[in-house]
């Protein structure tokens, strides 16, 4: 059964009960409502009775026409209640019935009584046994109005026994309605813990075993409902990414493969590329010194050219060897101290003339958690750039710190050189990429290049800060913290 | 605890509680448990409907769920079984209020436990019409038959002050009632006063002869479970099982009429067909009125009249009567005021 399906039957059950008790509620309210008017229908019944009894008492002892005249009126009016009366409780139909027979025997006892001719003297009897005869009579009739009260005792009896039944009925009901919605919510809760829960829990665990890449999750039954369906699709759903994964897996061993093939071919080509420009160079120079006297001016320039570019694409296969073993070698993260390896750079630039006439400061207690090598590589080219687009500043000053945005470490190098406009700087970290004149600034453009993909390698951004003729900052995060 | 556990605690604890709750507010009472006791009772039973419910509590083994190994001893009338009563032969009798009164008069000590029956015009008057007889006044002058010291006869009194007739006006035959159908047969009384079944048997052998003439509000006619008063007041829980017994009778009575009349029709030796017709005006409720104790008082001066006892103040029968048992079992069917 689907969970919808018995969600719904719960909720039916209990609204079931609820309308249930409300429909207890009501019935028991209009018995109560029945019986207090009967109740009180009775009350004015036994008032009409006492009334009664009191006019016959009178009556008996004076023998007044006023006696005489209330009680048939108290007589009229008390017929008329109970005719208004309607028996409800059919139990109690022969005790109504006892009351309006001994209503009819009063009436008529009483007409008896105080008719004429009661009081005239007959042939066949005696003055004692007209006064046995007037004594029996009123006896009959106090003791059939006593009757009577009991009859309106046992119907004003059975009014409030019909009052606390309903009260009753009504507690009873509510208790057994209570008890069952408590056990339908209890079943649900018992239900959903069955049903959804542990399974949700279990397939929860699958979830994180799938994350962890563990393939073979431990399969639960499904059931027929929905969190059954869930199951059922989740396990699908790992199958496909089990078959998607071990696609992925293969693309990349064979990616691999041709990346080694690539890197072996680059490392060919760039061996095979070197010898013929060693050549070039080697020859040239040959020509130069041995054939120069031979040579006019132009063609020595002319040779003098080769062999410049033939040196300048030389270092750029180097930089490109440079920027291929940055890409493929392996990281080896650990605690190091940037500080450190900030003034251990500037030392080793040492040997740049621009970079002894720079000032340099660099912040103390700097830290992060990195390679060494590659990070030592990042800076230097930094550094290196650093100089190289300030060493027409007097004095050139270059700066190396730490800063906290956004919670992270931010690491920079600030100079105080040329700058660039901002314009450009969407391009400046891609290889062979430059914003000035090579003529005024040296180099191949693969340094940042470099750098980029140390700071991607490590999961960190780099980004800069520039303005033309107002220096610029490079700034670098690191995926690790502190160390 | 596992919280499965606990949710299943809740449950019987909850279920448990409900049940408690649901038996606590059950209309209908446990069933009183079997007295471990067993006490011997006699009772002289008349061999009339108007013990039916004696009857049936014997018949039923009412009593003796109730603890009571009771004796019966059959009679024909009440005033044969009071006078076992008094003779100490029984611990208790079943009558109605003539015999009661007179043995109580002439100093027997009784306990009136409980009423257990009441008919209004059972009782009749057979008159021959060839002796001028048609109506009530007419038996003035005439020869009346009737069984002294019944409550056949306490109802001729009744009735004829019921209807102005002074006693004197009329001549009393003392007949019995296995000879009274001969006696107005042979005409040697002009009236009977008598009761069910001998009236139907008049009635029948006298045809267009007779006339009947009904008393129906004359008397209310009473039938009484009596004790002898020692034992009563030495074995009040006697008392109150015998009357939790002949509540059960009356309940049995009302639930299943056909099968009570069944057994009294041959308890008493009747015949069903012919006690049917009147099985319905009878009324067997177990209780003890007010207007009893008029009637007894009413008896009284019956008796006084007709000097089956000395004649004295009237005695007061509120000190006869024993109303403990009812009060303890039923306290609403006592209406005498206390």
């Amino acid at each position: 059964m689907k969970i919808l399906t018995k969600e719904r039957l719960s909720t039916a059950a209990t609204l079931g009960t609820i309308a249930l008790i409300a429909g207890v509620i009501w019935s028991a309210y209009g018995d109560v409502v029945t019986a207090t008017e009967q109740r009180q229908q009775m009350v004015g019944i036994a008032r009409g009775i006492t009334e009664l009894r009191y006019a016959t008492f009178e009556y008996r002892l004076y023998g007044h026409d006023r006696a005489r005249t209330q009680w048939l009126a108290v007589s009229d009016r008390l017929d008329r209640a109970i005719r208004a009366y309607e028996v409800t409780d059919q139990s109690m139909r022969a005790a109504f019935d006892d009351l309006i027979v001994r209503r009819a025997k009063s009436n008529q006892l009483f007409l008896e009584l105080s008719s004429p001719a009661a009081a005239a003297p007959s042939a066949v009897d005696d003055p004692e046994t007209r006064q046995r005869y007037e004594d029996r009579v009123f006896g009959m009739l106090v003791f059939g109005q006593q009757d009577s009260f009991d009859d309106v005792r046992q119907l004003t009896d059975a009014a409030a026994r019909r009052i606390t039944e309903a009260e009753r009925r009504v507690i009873v009901v509510t208790l057994a309605g209570l008890f069952i919605i408590a056990v339908v919510e209890l079943a649900a809760s018992l239900h959903v813990r069955r049903a959804v829960l542990r399974p949700l829990a279990q397939l929860q665990k699958s979830t994180a075993e799938l994350a962890a890449g563990r393939w073979d999750i431990a399969r639960a039954k499904p059931g027929n409902d929905e969190i059954g369906a869930l199951h059922r699709d989740f396990y699908t759903m790992a199958d496909s990414l089990r078959a998607s994964f071990a696609e992925i897996e293969a693309r990349n061993r064979d990616l691999a493969t041709l990346n080694q093939e690539l890197q072996a071919f680059s490392y060919s080509v760039s061996h095979d590329l070197r010898t013929p420009l060693r050549s070039m160079d080697g020859l040239s120079l040959i020509v130069l010194e041995d054939y120069g006297d031979r040579l006019d001016g132009v063609g020595k320039d002319l040779l003098t050219r080769i062999r410049a570019a033939s040196q300048r694409m030389g270092r750029l296969i180097d930089d490109l060897l440079r920027l291929s073993l940055v890409t493929r070698s392996e990281l080896k993260l650990r605690a190091i101290d940037f500080t450190k390896l900030a003034h251990e750079t500037i030392a080793a630039l040492d040997a740049v003339p621009a970079a002894r006439a720079a000032q340099w400061t660099v912040q103390g207690g700097m830290a992060m958690h990195a390679d060494a090598a590659l990070i030592g590589i990042a800076l230097q080219n930094l550094l290196q750039n650093a100089v190289k687009f300030s060493a027409g500043r007097e004095p050139p000053a270059v700066h190396v710190g730490l800063e906290q945005r956004d919670g992270r470490d931010v690491y920079y190098v600030t100079d105080n050189g040329v700058g660039f406009d901002m314009a450009h700087a969407g391009r400046m970290f891609t290889a062979f990429e430059r914003l000035h004149d090579a003529a005024e600034f040296p180099g191949t453009g693969i340094g940042l290049a470099i750098v980029h993909r140390i700071v991607k390698r490590h999961g960190g951004d780099i980004w800069a800060d520039a303005r033309a003729g107002h220096g610029a900052t490079f700034m670098f995060t690191l995926k690790g913290t502190r160390a | 605890m596992s919280k499965r556990r606990m949710s299943w605690l809740a449950v019987v604890v909850l279920t448990a509680v409900l049940i408690a709750a649901a038996a606590y507010w059950s209309p209908h009472a446990p069933p009183h448990a079997v007295p471990p006791r067993v006490d011997k009772v006699s009772i002289a039973l008349s061999m009339t409907p108007h013990s039916s419910i004696v009857h049936i509590a014997v018949e039923k083994g009412f009593f003796a769920r109730h603890g009571l190994d009771v004796i019966v001893v059959p009679t024909t009338h009440g005033k044969e079984a009071i006078a076992l009563l008094a003779a100490d032969v029984v611990d208790f009798a079943t009558a109605a209020e003539p015999p009661i009164v007179i043995a109580t008069m002439n100093g027997v000590p009784l306990a009136i436990v409980a009423s257990i029956f009441n008919v209004a015009s059972e009782n009749a008057i057979v008159a021959l019409r060839d002796r001028g007889i048609a109506r009530t006044h007419d038996l003035a002058g005439k020869r009346i038959g009737v069984a002294f010291g019944t409550s056949g006869d306490y109802f001729l009194w009744a009735f004829l002050t019921r209807n102005r007739l002074s006693p004197r006006a009329v001549t009393l035959v003392d007949t019995d009632a296995a000879h009274i159908a001969d006696a107005i047969g042979r005409g040697d009384v002009d009236a009977v006063a008598t009761w069910p079944p001998v009236l139907y048997g008049i009635q029948s052998a006298l045809g267009e002869r007779a006339v009947s003439i009904y008393g129906a509000d004359a008397y209310t006619e009473g039938h009484f479970v009596v004790g002898n008063a020692a034992f009563v007041h030495a074995h009040p829980e006697v008392v109150v099982n015998m009357v939790r017994a002949l509540f059960e009778a009356e309940r049995f009575m009302r639930s299943d009429p056909e099968a009570a009349l069944a057994i009294v029709s041959r308890r008493v030796g009747a015949e069903e067909e012919g006690l049917g017709p009147i099985w319905k005006k009878f009324d067997f409720s177990v209780g003890m009125s007010q207007s009893s104790l008029s009637t007894l008082e009413d008896v009284a001066r019956w008796a006084m009249a007709r000097q089956y006892v000395t004649a004295r103040p009237m005695p007061n029968f509120l000190s006869d009567l024993y109303l403990d048992a009812l009060l303890a079992v039923r306290p609403e069917r006592v209406t005498v005021i206390r």
